[in-house]
């Protein structure tokens, strides 16, 4: 414990430090600009972001991605309130009863009351991952390959089974994405895999590129082929109405509210796959469901439809660190470009981390909060300024999306394949989008892939030389049943919802 | 069979090609090299197959996918909602010929950057699209090619790996 908390006093010192301080205020104005914007997301701007800062220190990109992990959640709520577009699809159950108040001259409120649940579920959240650090460094002891092997399968069933699109699509995605990190050297026998002849392949794909294209250029072949004249599809901005300090209050009327919502939105984070979406849409149905009589006043504008999203929503990012700081099984498609750029600069998340680099850990801990916090405020400070982004052309942007796309593909290492493949990527994830095939368990299984073949591998060798006995192992078969569990169930619940289903 | 689903009957049969290749090679790999691959590639070809027939399947009644699977499916979980994710991921009714010259406009800049290097590609690119395509004011075009063009310079010294010539002084280090 001890330990812990002098990591954690030494993670705040950096953090706090000149010109250290200055790496989560940019990021935090970056996510914050670029998550306002719908069909943009502050995930398009960390794949953008992972080739410039792999020349940096470890300790400024931690601080830069901590930020921007931090400064994406809250802005997509405004969005969702001021025109009924969530900025995030996590932000979607905000619109409910968000866009409800501000047609009825009740935004400033709706907007306080977002701000505040955003920054106290953030807080939350990252208070419990504070809480629960000794206990994942007790309980990493126990893990050895096999478990981290079963670790990685279930956390990608999961992500696969649950994000959009079929789970037999999101398989397949992740199946595509492992075959990706396949590409080049076999790690123990060097023999060339899936290379057809060509040099720039037997290095293996990089991830650079590969998150650019299926991220960056992808999303703004979107934006250019959607055919909107702004983001928002509005030509102006609406009147901003409403008591800011009404909406602060709100959440602290509603403060049991707000601790149910926040508690379910971390439990929810620390499952892998099971993001903000699901997290903020539980909280709701929650809030809804133990209303009583109340009921009826969801969907109508009432505030605490948009306390329960919002805390649900922010306080996810601290669970959802457990699983990406402990066992290198990212969340979702933020932490998954948190562990690329973490990779990049040769740290592997895992009890190496959570052992000798803990100040580190504290430090992208402590840039999130501070992020969440400062999103927040400059929110509330400046949120016609920034209700202003949702009324810029999408055409003046494309370009320089792309502009910035090809230089981030060629700045990491100067080569023309890097750039070929970025935009490859580019065109075949706006098909997979199109198409309903989502492309957050391709990155994430890329991500995974040398991990799951280290374990893979450990695990065979283990057992064929009588070391460890898979079968035998409590954790890992639990994580088997879970694994089992998670690819049944939405059959199962599928079924049902067919049999109920009138004919 | 409408033209959406043929597209989408078309992207999964691609996919299902490409993974038979893959499956293919995965069987010219030697003993340990594809010992990993082969548990996730024949699985993979399998669902693939699956969704082929589910694709091929006539449905009666294509609903928004939920955005988030089972657990979305909660008690009272506002149609309103699903319509907003639906709405923002789907993408089905493009007019093909706006996809074409989107395609073309976003490959056009790969080319350039190849033919010129990025510091020249990068601000050019952004004028004519801006002027071309975007039918923007030329005082915005100019404006936002010469921010492109201070981005550029500025990313070649914050990464030197950035190569500022074009392709012929590149030959050897790319491909």
């Amino acid at each position: 414990m001890e330990a812990v908390l002098a990591a954690a006093l030494e993670g705040l010192g950096l953090v706090f430090s000149w010109p250290n301080i200055l790496y989560p205020i940019a990021g935090t104005l970056l996510a914050m600009f670029f998550s306002a914007l719908p069909g943009l997301s502050g995930v398009t701007l960390m794949a953008l972001a992972i080739p410039f800062t792999a020349s940096w220190d470890l300790l400024q990109t931690l601080l830069l991605f901590g930020a921007l992990l931090g400064g994406a959640t809250f802005m997509g709520s405004v969005t969702a309130i001021l025109v009924n577009i969530p900025g995030k699809n996590s932000n979607a159950a905000t619109t409910l009863d968000g866009y409800p108040m501000a047609q009825q001259g009740r935004a400033r409120t709706a907007i306080g009351c977002s701000a505040t649940a955003s920054a106290l579920g953030s807080t939350f959240g990252i208070g419990m991952l504070i809480l629960l650090l000794p206990l994942m460094r007790n309980a990493m002891l126990l893990i050895g390959p096999p478990e981290f092997l079963m670790f990685v399968v279930w956390g990608l069933t999961t992500i696969a089974v649950v994000t959009r699109g079929s789970p037999l699509k999101g398989l397949a995605m992740a199946g595509l994405g492992f075959c990706i990190g396949f590409v080049g050297l076999d790690p123990r026998t060097a023999e060339l895999r899936y290379t057809f002849g060509s040099t720039y392949l037997s290095d293996g794909l990089s991830l650079v590129p590969v998150f650019l294209g299926i991220f960056a250029v992808a999303q703004t072949a979107e934006l250019m082929a959607s055919g909107k004249r702004t983001i928002s599809g509005r030509s102006r901005v609406e009147e901003l109405t409403g008591s800011v300090r009404e909406g602060v209050l709100s959440v602290f009327r509603h403060f049991g509210l707000f601790l149910r919502s926040a508690l379910t939105g971390t439990a929810i984070g620390m499952i892998p796959g099971v993001g903000g979406t699901v997290a903020s849409f539980v909280a709701y149905g929650q809030a809804a469901q133990l209303a009583g009589r109340e009921r009826d006043k969801f969907g109508t504008g009432d505030v605490r439809g948009v306390i329960a999203p919002e805390a649900a929503n922010d306080a996810k990012d601290g669970g959802a660190l457990v699983p990406t700081l402990a066992f290198g099984v990212p969340g979702g498609s933020g932490t998954a470009m948190l562990l690329a750029a973490m990779t990049l600069h040769g740290v592997v998340p895992g009890p190496e981390l959570m052992t000798t680099h803990l100040a580190l850990v504290f430090v992208l801990i402590w840039s999130l909060f501070f992020s969440n916090v400062l999103t927040s405020l400059l929110g509330l400070a400046a949120i016609g300024l920034f209700s202003r982004i949702t009324v810029i052309r999408t055409h003046l942007l494309a370009p320089v999306m792309l502009g910035i796309a090809a230089l981030g593909a060629l700045a990491y290492r100067g080569r023309l394949g890097d750039l070929l493949v970025a935009f490859g990527f580019g065109v075949f994830g706006y098909y997979l989008n199109k198409h309903g095939w989502s492309r957050i368990p391709l990155v994430i299984a890329l991500v995974l892939a040398p991990l799951f073949e280290m374990y893979f591998h450990l695990t065979v060798q283990l057992h064929e030389l009588g070391r460890v006995y898979f079968w035998t192992r409590p954790i890992a078969m639990g994580l088997l049943l879970l694994t089992v569990l998670s690819l049944g169930l939405p059959a199962l619940q599928s079924a049902r919802a067919r049999r109920e289903q009138p004919a | 069979m409408s033209a959406a689903r043929a597209q989408r009957v078309a992207c999964t049969l691609l996919l299902l090609a490409g993974f038979a290749v893959i499956a293919l090679l995965t069987l010219e790999l030697g003993p340990m090299a594809r010992r990993v691959p082969i548990v996730v590639v024949f699985p993979t070809v399998a669902l693939l197959a699956v969704q082929l027939v589910f694709d091929l399947l006539p449905v009666a009644s294509r609903r928004p996918p939920a955005p988030a699977g089972a657990l979305f499916r909660m008690r009272g979980a506002p149609d309103r909602a699903r319509a907003v994710l639906a709405a923002s991921s789907e993408a089905d009714d493009r007019d093909p010929r706006t996809e074409v010259s989107t395609l073309a406009w976003l490959l056009a800049l790969p080319a350039l950057v190849a033919l010129a290097g990025v510091a020249v590609a990068a601000p050019a690119y952004a004028l004519v699209y801006l002027c071309v395509r975007a039918r923007a004011p030329w005082l915005i075009s100019l404006g936002t090619a010469g921010a492109m063009g201070v981005l550029a310079s500025g990313a070649k010294h914050m990464a030197p790996a950035i190569p500022a010539g074009p392709l012929w002084t590149w030959m050897g280090i790319g491909l």
